[in-house]
């Protein structure tokens, strides 16, 4: 599991996300992942991309995430979801509560 | 058909999880079918190491039957009995605030596997997923 934070210089929040979100990946990124979004307590957008597994507990930190933001009047886009990564986001409605999107660019537009 | 016997322990569950990723990829098991014979692997293992009570062992079976055209996920447990397809799941929360992060796995489950099937045999939870490969 890679977790890469891509700095901006423009006051948003850009972290990607790539290999498996499993149990042991989850393990390995949950507290950096808060620390790069959440805990910046500024707009984030997340590239799916790269992502090729998620399940509810992947889920979880997304959600916990865009929460935390959420409060701060901060918003949390996640873009480039594909494959089952993006089936799995919509079946589960997270695509209703979190904006995703296909593009960086659409991303940042949507945080902006 | 391969076969592993697991703790209910989130550590010994996040192994056979590797484990059984390594085999489907030794099968040639990739993209959707892999994700989901994974994803369904993970949503049963961890409701079982949250809420597994009642149990005569502190272990579960996993089975993986592999053919040509799918494959077919079995967990097997002889803990409280447990049908995940007739678990209520409420509506989605409108928002993100109300979201807690709960119901998620059952609808993952229900939604993503070809065919998902509960029993209960000889006091024993039996959950069977399988994915057809596309």
């Amino acid at each position: 599991m890679e977790l890469t934070n891509l700095e901006r210089g423009d006051g948003i929040s850009h972290v990607a996300l790539a290999g498996k979100l499993d149990i042991a990946g989850l393990h390995e990124v949950d507290v950096p992942f808060h620390g790069l979004t959440a805990a910046q307590q500024r707009p984030a957008i997340i590239d799916l991309s790269g992502l090729d597994y998620i399940a509810s507990l992947g889920m979880g930190m997304l959600i916990s995430c865009a929460r935390s933001l959420e409060r701060r009047g901060a918003p949390m886009v996640l873009y480039g979801a594909r494959g089952p990564v993006d089936e799995a986001l919509r079946a589960t409605a997270i695509d209703q509560i979190i904006t995703m999107v296909d593009s960086e660019a659409a991303a940042v537009q949507a945080v902006s | 058909m391969r076969r592993w016997t697991v703790d209910v322990t989130l550590h010994a569950v996040s192994a056979a999880q590797q484990e059984l990723c390594a085999h489907l990829d030794s099968l040639g098991v990739q993209g959707r079918a892999s994700f989901v014979i994974n994803m369904v692997y993970e949503e049963a293992a961890l409701n079982l190491v949250d809420h597994a009570v009642h149990g005569r062992t502190s272990t579960f079976d996993l089975h993986l039957v592999h053919v040509v055209y799918a494959t077919t996920i079995t967990i097997e447990d002889d803990f409280a009995p447990f049908d995940p397809i007739r678990a209520p799941i409420g509506a989605p929360p409108a928002t993100l605030l109300e979201h807690d992060g709960r119901g998620l796995g059952i609808k993952l489950m229900t939604d993503m596997a070809d065919e998902l099937r509960y029993e209960r045999v000889c006091e024993r939870n039996r959950l069977s997923a399988t994915v057809l490969h596309r």
